[in-house]
C-alpha cells in the first residue's frame, strides 16, 4: 500500500524529504555515471583505432 | 581443464561472450532497481523511530555491500594477475577499482546524509565510518598505483599488492559494529540469524541488494570490455571488429 496521502506528502516525507531525496539523487547520479562512462570511452577508443588506421595507410593524421 | 581455463581467460573470448549476456543483465538490473526504488521509497512502511529518513537504507546498505564485495573481487583479480600472469585478471582489477571506489563513495555519502536527521551530525570518527573511509582511500591508492610507473607490469603489480594487503580492512569493517562501541547501528542482515527487520521493510531491501549486484556486474563487465578493446587495439581481431562492423558497435 502506498504510504503517503498525496504527491506533496511523498516529497515532504514527514520532514525528512530533503535528506532522502538528496541521498537518492546524488547516489543515482554517481551510479548512472558508472554505467554511461564505459560507453563514451568505447566510442573514443574506436575513434582512435580508426585514426591510427588512417594514419598508417596515408601517412597523414 | 587447463585449456578451458585459458580460453576463459582469453580477452577475446571474454569480449565476445560478455557481449551476448550484457543486454540481459542490463534488463534484469533495470527491473530490480526500479522495483526496489518504487517499493522502498513509496510502499515500505516508515520506521517507528527514524521516520522516513530510514528509506536511505535502500541505497546505503546495498552500496556498502558492493563496496566490500567489490574490494574482494579486485584483490582476488590482482592476486591471479600476479601469480599466474593472466592478462584478463589484470584488466578485471583495473576495471574494479574505480567502480568499487564509487560504491564506497555512495555508501559514505548516504551514510553522512542519513546521519544528520538520525544522530544529529553528518560525520563522526566512529569505527565503522572511519574503516569505511580507509576502504575508500585504499581504492584510490590502487587507482593511483595503476598509473604510477612507466612500466605497466610494475604498476599493476604494486596495485595488486596494495589491494591484497588492504583486504585485512574488510573483516574490520564488517565486525567494527560489534568490536567497538559505536553510534552506527549493528548489521541489519546477518548470515547466521534472521534479519532484525520487519519483512515489509526487508523485502524491498533484498530487491535493492540484488539490483545493486546487477548494477555492479553491468558496470564491471562494461569497463572490462572497454579495457580489452584498449589493450588489444593493435590485434587483428579488434581491427576486424572495428572495420567490418557497419554500425560501429563491436
Amino acid at each position: 500500500m502506498f504510504q503517503f496521502e498525496n504527491f506533496n506528502d511523498f516529497l515532504y516525507m514527514g520532514g525528512h524529504g530533503y535528506y532522502v531525496w538528496v541521498a537518492y539523487f546524488s547516489s543515482l547520479g554517481v551510479l548512472a555515471f558508472l554505467l554511461v562512462a564505459p560507453f563514451f570511452r568505447k566510442k573514443n577508443i574506436i575513434k582512435e583505432i580508426k585514426k591510427q588506421r588512417h594514419y598508417d595507410s596515408t601517412g597523414y593524421s | 581443464m587447463w585449456q578451458w581455463f585459458h580460453r576463459l581467460a582469453s580477452p577475446r573470448w571474454f569480449y565476445q561472450a560478455s557481449g551476448k549476456f550484457l543486454p540481459w543483465i542490463s534488463m534484469l538490473g533495470l527491473f530490480f532497481i526500479s522495483l526496489g526504488l518504487v517499493w522502498g521509497l513509496g510502499f515500505a512502511p516508515q520506521d517507528a523511530k527514524q521516520g522516513n529518513s530510514f528509506r536511505i537504507i535502500y541505497i546505503h546498505v546495498p552500496s556498502s555491500f558492493l563496496a566490500l564485495v567489490g574490494y574482494y573481487i579486485m584483490a582476488v583479480a590482482g592476486a591471479i594477475a600476479i601469480i599466474w600472469k593472466i592478462k584478463l585478471a589484470d584488466m578485471v582489477m583495473k576495471a574494479a577499482a574505480p567502480i568499487g571506489a564509487a560504491f564506497t563513495f555512495v555508501a559514505l555519502l548516504t551514510g553522512a546524509i542519513w546521519g544528520k536527521p538520525t544522530w544529529g551530525t553528518y560525520w563522526i570518527w566512529d569505527a565503522r565510518i572511519t574503516s569505511m573511509l580507509i576502504l575508500f582511500f585504499l581504492y584510490l591508492g590502487v587507482i593511483i598505483l595503476q598509473s604510477s610507473y612507466e612500466h605497466k607490469g610494475l604498476s599493476s603489480k604494486a596495485a595488486a599488492l596494495l589491494a591484497l594487503v588492504g583486504t585485512v580492512n574488510i573483516p574490520i569493517i564488517y565486525k567494527s559494529v560489534d568490536w567497538w562501541y559505536t553510534l552506527h547501528q549493528p548489521a541489519t542482515i546477518r548470515f547466521t540469524e534472521a534479519p532484525s527487520m520487519h519483512p515489509d521493510m526487508f523485502q524491498p531491501l533484498l530487491v535493492m541488494i540484488v539490483g545493486f549486484y546487477f548494477l555492479y556486474a553491468i558496470a564491471l563487465v562494461a569497463s572490462i570490455r572497454v579495457e580489452i578493446l584498449h589493450r588489444e587495439r593493435r590485434t587483428k581481431w579488434v581491427q576486424d571488429l572495428v572495420f567490418t562492423n557497419k554500425n560501429n558497435d563491436p
